[in-house]
């Protein structure tokens, strides 16, 4: 039984290598699209919603966790039509390459991480995931996931949240959900080999 | 009678070995498995399904991630971006539990990788965060 489970398990990461090896040599093949390489966004249809995985942002608006939550298609239309408000925001909240007081005036209301977690101006902030959808009839409430190299040359992984609301058909930044943000999270690889994050607090807890 | 739990069966097995064997572009059937939009992590929208997020079950695929992030920050030079990835593969395959040499030949596949096919990447990123 044992050796039976071994073969199948050769077998599947044997099947794995060849589709990678296959896929690389696609990749490095002459007659590949230059599209492989330059990534110009795309339309990503969800539920039967679309939405524009374009500039600008498209990073941001890539780390939208979309599928992996139970989301109507009306929670969906929501936050398809509030994505560019929500990206552009993430990227003034990163604050990259920007110095600080070139910054446009933001609400004062929103937490800065680079204050509260005091990084430098040279580091380098970076969205993880955008997820734990919450939509109600007014507003639209998520987390951010940010990451960025620590000290220690470590990816250092902190969450806050967000509330959003429609106003003039636009979407802006409400208010936080809560009066504090989750903080750092502590990152660990599950079964399948990726990470899995949750805050601190709550994984010394258990 | 012993209970035989997953985490028994990798120490009885060896699972180890098997992770080492291990690359996964973390999609499935045209979407990402973490619930992210395609080319959230290595690769692009059209390529995410070829190039692997996890080499001999190590994760990079924050660090590709970092790297499309920094390519797209306006005045970013690639020379940094491209020189971070490899430092920060480095790292993160070490706190996973990679030894020194699993680490430095996947920073050293992803860093020939992004040297050959990034300048395109690059200037398309800069154009489109820059305007």
């Amino acid at each position: 039984m044992q050796r039976e489970q071994q073969v199948h398990r050769w077998h599947t990461y044997r099947k794995r290598f060849e589709s990678l090896v296959f896929g690389l040599g696609l990749l490095f093949s002459s007659g590949c699209s230059t599209e492989y390489f330059v990534d110009k966004g795309h339309v990503d249809g969800v539920g039967g919603i679309a939405f524009e995985i374009k500039p600008p942002y498209l990073n941001e608006k890539k780390a939208f966790n979309l599928r992996g939550e139970s989301l109507s298609p009306a929670d969906l239309q929501k936050i398809s039509e509030a994505m560019p408000f929500i990206a552009a925001f993430t990227n003034a909240q990163l604050g990259n390459g920007i110095s600080p007081a070139l910054l446009p005036v933001s609400e004062p209301k929103v937490r800065s991480i680079r204050e509260i977690q005091k990084l430098n101006a040279d580091t380098f902030l970076s969205v993880k995931t955008i997820q734990n959808w919450q939509i109600t009839a007014q507003q639209i409430e998520f987390n951010i996931d940010y990451f960025y190299t620590g000290q220690d040359g470590q990816f250092v992984y902190y969450r806050d949240n967000y509330v959003f609301k429609s106003n003039k058909q636009k979407w802006v930044f409400e208010k936080h959900a809560t009066a504090e943000p989750e903080g750092v999270l502590a990152c660990e690889k599950n079964s399948s080999g990726w990470r899995v994050c949750v805050p601190l607090k709550r994984a010394k807890e258990n | 009678m012993q209970e035989c739990n997953i985490e028994l069966t990798r120490q009885v097995q060896g699972g180890g070995f098997w992770d080492f064997l291990k690359f996964d572009s973390g999609t499935t059937n045209g979407a990402r498995e973490d619930g992210n939009a395609l080319g959230a992590g290595c690769g692009t929208a059209k390529s995410d399904a070829y190039v692997p997020d996890m080499l001999f079950g190590i994760d990079v695929s924050q660090a590709c991630f970092q790297h499309d992030q920094s390519y797209s920050t306006c005045g970013f030079s690639r020379l940094t971006a491209d020189t971070n990835l490899s430092n920060n593969i480095l790292k993160d395959c070490n706190a996973q539990g990679g030894n020194a040499l699993t680490c430095n030949v996947i920073a050293g596949v992803y860093s020939v990788s992004v040297s050959l096919f990034g300048a395109s990447a690059f200037k398309q990123a800069q154009a489109q965060s820059c305007n």
